[in-house]
C-alpha cells in the first residue's frame, strides 16, 4: 500500500513476522557482546549541535504545531551520540548501545517533487575515550553481525584518516582533496585514478593510493601497509598503516574464516562525518552494503564531546531479502 | 564466471570489438536476438543502454559498459571504473540558430536566464545543468526527436547529445554551450567490484592495454 508521500509504504505478511525475527536475532548478537538497547524518536529536531554533519540535505522537513520547524530521523547515528552526551552522559565508558527502526530520506527527483526513501535500519554505536576501543568494540559487533550471513559475505575496511594522510603527503591541497573524495565517494575510480595519476609515476604516496584504493585481500594489504610502514618510517603515516594493517588482522581473526575481509582505502561512506576507521559488508551480487560504519569523531566535537563514537548500521531490508533467498 | 552487461544499439558492436581486442572470446552476432551468449569465463548480456547501469548495480550483471551519459542519467550507485575511449559525443544545449546570440551572451557574462523551457531525453542531467544557469526552468522530457521541439513551438531549447553536429543544423539549431562530454565507461557492482575483485581487475588491466596499443583501431 503507497502511503501519501511516494516511497513510503507498509510491510506486510510474511516480510513483518520475519523482520521481527531477524531484530530479534540481531539483538541477541548485540547483547551478548554487551550493547543496549535505546529507543530513538521519529521526529527530530533539524536544527541545534551537529546538526550540520550528515544527511543534511535529504531530511524531510515539516511544520510542527507550534509552528516550528521538524523532521523525520534521516539517521539515527547523531541522535544516538546526542543521547551519549546528555541522557547518557553518567553511565559508565565505554557505552556500547543499539536501537532500531525506520529512517526517512528524500531519495530522487520527480519533476518539481521527490521520493521518499524509507529504511529499515538496525544501529550499533560505541561511546569511549579511548579512539581504538570504540573503533575496535564497533568492528567486532559489525563482524558478529556478519556471521548472521551465511554465505558469500565480504568485509570491506578502510581508513579516511589514512587516506587524507597520504593525500595529502602526495601533494593534493584541500580543494583537490575534497574533488579526490568526491570521485571516490561517487565510486568514480576512473576520475580519483587519472587524479593520482597527474601527480606522476615518482610519487610515493599517489602511488600508494592507488595500489590500496582497491578491494585489496588481506595478503596484498598486509604486504602494502607493511611497505608504506617502511618507506614513511618514523612518520604519523607509518603509524597509521601499522594501525590498519593491525586492524585488518584482528579482523580476519574475528571473523573466523567466515567471510572475506579485505581492505579498501578508496572506502568513502556517504556521510561525511567519518573520520578515522570505515567499514562496509557486502553480500554477493546485492548492490547495496549489508552494513556499514566507522568512527565519527568529527561528529562528537560537533556536539560538543571530546568523546570518540563509532558504530554502524545494519540494513534490515537487505538483510531481509538476505533471509528470504535462505542466506541468513 | 563473470557477467557483462553490453548496451544495444550504435556502441554494442565498438564494445564487443574492445573486448575481442583485450583477448575476450565475446560470439556477439548482429544477425542475432539473442540477448544472452556466453563465451568461456564470461556470460554477456545485452541490455538498452539506459537499463545497462540498472543491470549492474542490482547484481544481475557484475560489470556492464555504457556511456558516461546513460550512466549520469541514471544515478545508479555502481563503481565507475574506465574510460574506454570510444563512444566519444557532447551533450550541448542547442537552440534555434537565430536565438543563440541572444542565450550565449546571458550565459557567457554568468548571468542566469529568465525562463527556459528545454526539451530533452536527459532530465537529471538537464535539471543539473539549469540549476544556476536558469531561473524558472521547464523541462519537457521527450522520448526522440528531441530536434523537432522548438520548430514547433514545444520548447525554447533543447539539451542533447551530439557527435558531429548535422542533425542540429539540418533543424535550425545551433550550439549555445557545451555542458560535457560522454564516453564509453567500464562500471561495476559495488559488491562484485570487491567479491569479484581478480577477474575484475584482469578485465581493466586488459582493456586497458588494449586501448593503449590498439586505441587507433577501435
Amino acid at each position: 500500500m503507497s502511503e501519501f508521500l511516494e516511497g513510503i509504504s507498509c510491510l506486510l505478511p510474511p516480510e513483518a513476522m520475519l523482520l521481527r525475527r531477524l531484530e530479534a536475532r540481531l539483538a541477541a548478537v548485540m547483547e551478548g557482546l554487551g550493547f543496549m538497547e535505546v529507543r530513538l524518536p521519529m521526529v527530530i529536531d533539524p536544527a541545534g549541535p551537529g546538526s550540520d554533519e550528515g544527511t543534511v540535505e535529504s531530511k524531510i522537513k515539516f511544520a510542527a504545531p507550534d509552528g516550528s520547524i521538524a523532521a523525520l530521523r534521516s539517521d539515527m547515528t547523531l541522535q544516538a551520540a546526542r543521547l551519549s552526551v546528555r541522557e547518557l552522559a553518567s553511565f559508565a565508558r565505554p557505552l556500547p548501545i543499539f536501537y532500531s527502526g525506520e529512517v526517512f530520506r528524500k531519495a530522487r527527483n520527480k519533476g518539481a517533487s521527490y521520493l521518499a526513501r524509507q529504511d529499515m535500519h538496525m544501529g550499533a554505536e560505541v561511546f569511549s575515550n579511548s579512539p581504538s576501543e570504540s573503533g575496535v568494540m564497533a568492528l567486532t559487533a559489525a563482524i558478529d553481525a556478519c556471521k548472521t550471513v551465511k554465505s558469500g559475505l565480504q568485509l570491506r575496511i578502510g581508513d579516511i584518516a589514512l587516506l587524507d594522510g597520504l593525500a595529502r603527503t602526495a601533494g593534493m591541497d584541500g580543494r583537490q582533496l575534497q574533488s579526490f573524495k568526491e570521485a571516490l565517494l561517487s565510486k568514480d575510480i576512473y576520475r580519483a585514478s587519472s587524479a593520482l595519476r597527474a601527480m606522476g609515476g615518482e610519487n610515493r604516496a599517489a602511488k600508494t593510493i592507488l595500489e590500496l584504493m582497491p578491494a585489496n585481500d588481506a595478503k596484498v594489504t598486509t604486504k602494502l601497509l607493511d611497505e608504506l610502514a617502511k618507506d614513511f618510517s618514523g612518520t604519523d603515516l607509518a603509524v597509521k598503516a601499522q594501525d590498519a594493517s593491525g586492524l585488518v588482522g584482528k579482523a580476519i581473526v574475528l571473523s573466523g574464516g567466515k567471510f572475506a575481509v579485505a581492505f579498501e582505502l578508496g572506502l568513502i561512506r556517504p556521510l561525511s562525518y567519518y573520520s578515522g576507521l570505515v567499514f562496509e559488508a557486502y553480500a554477493e551480487g546485492v548492490g547495496v552494503p549489508v552494513l556499514g560504519g566507522g568512527q565519527y569523531d568529527g561528529l562528537m566535537r560537533a556536539i560538543g564531546s571530546k568523546e570518540s563514537g563509532s558504530g554502524f548500521a545494519m540494513d534490515l531490508g537487505v538483510m531481509l531479502r538476505l533471509m528470504e533467498e535462505g542466506a541468513v | 564466471m563473470i557477467t557483462v552487461a553490453l548496451p544495444a544499439g550504435r556502441m554494442l558492436e565498438e564494445a564487443a570489438r574492445a573486448l575481442g581486442l583485450a583477448g575476450y572470446d565475446c560470439p556477439y552476432d548482429k544477425d542475432s536476438r539473442k540477448l544472452i551468449f556466453d563465451g568461456g569465463n564470461v556470460r554477456y548480456l545485452i541490455a538498452r543502454p539506459s537499463d545497462v547501469p540498472v543491470y549492474v548495480a542490482r547484481g544481475a550483471a557484475d560489470v556492464g559498459i555504457v556511456g558516461k551519459d546513460g550512466l549520469s542519467e541514471s544515478g545508479e550507485q555502481v563503481y565507475e571504473l574506465m574510460d574506454l575511449g570510444f563512444g566519444r559525443c557532447r551533450f550541448v544545449l542547442a537552440a534555434p540558430e537565430d536565438d543563440v546570440p541572444a542565450l550565449k551572451e546571458v550565459l557567457d557574462a554568468g548571468g542566469m536566464l529568465a525562463k527556459l523551457r528545454i526539451a530533452t531525453k536527459f532530465p537529471s542531467i538537464t535539471r543539473d545543468y539549469a540549476t544556476g544557469k536558469v531561473i524558472r526552468p521547464e523541462i519537457i522530457v521527450l522520448k526522440g526527436a528531441v530536434e523537432l521541439a522548438p520548430a514547433i513551438g514545444l520548447a525554447d531549447a533543447i539539451v542533447d547529445i551530439v557527435e558531429s553536429g548535422k542533425t542540429l543544423a539540418v533543424n535550425g539549431l545551433a550550439i549555445v554551450e557545451q555542458i560535457s562530454e560522454s564516453s564509453a565507461r567500464l562500471i561495476a557492482n559495488r559488491s562484485s567490484y570487491g567479491i569479484k575483485a581478480k577477474p575484475i581487475a584482469d578485465l581493466m588491466e586488459r582493456m586497458g592495454a588494449s586501448g593503449r596499443t590498439g586505441g587507433g583501431i577501435r
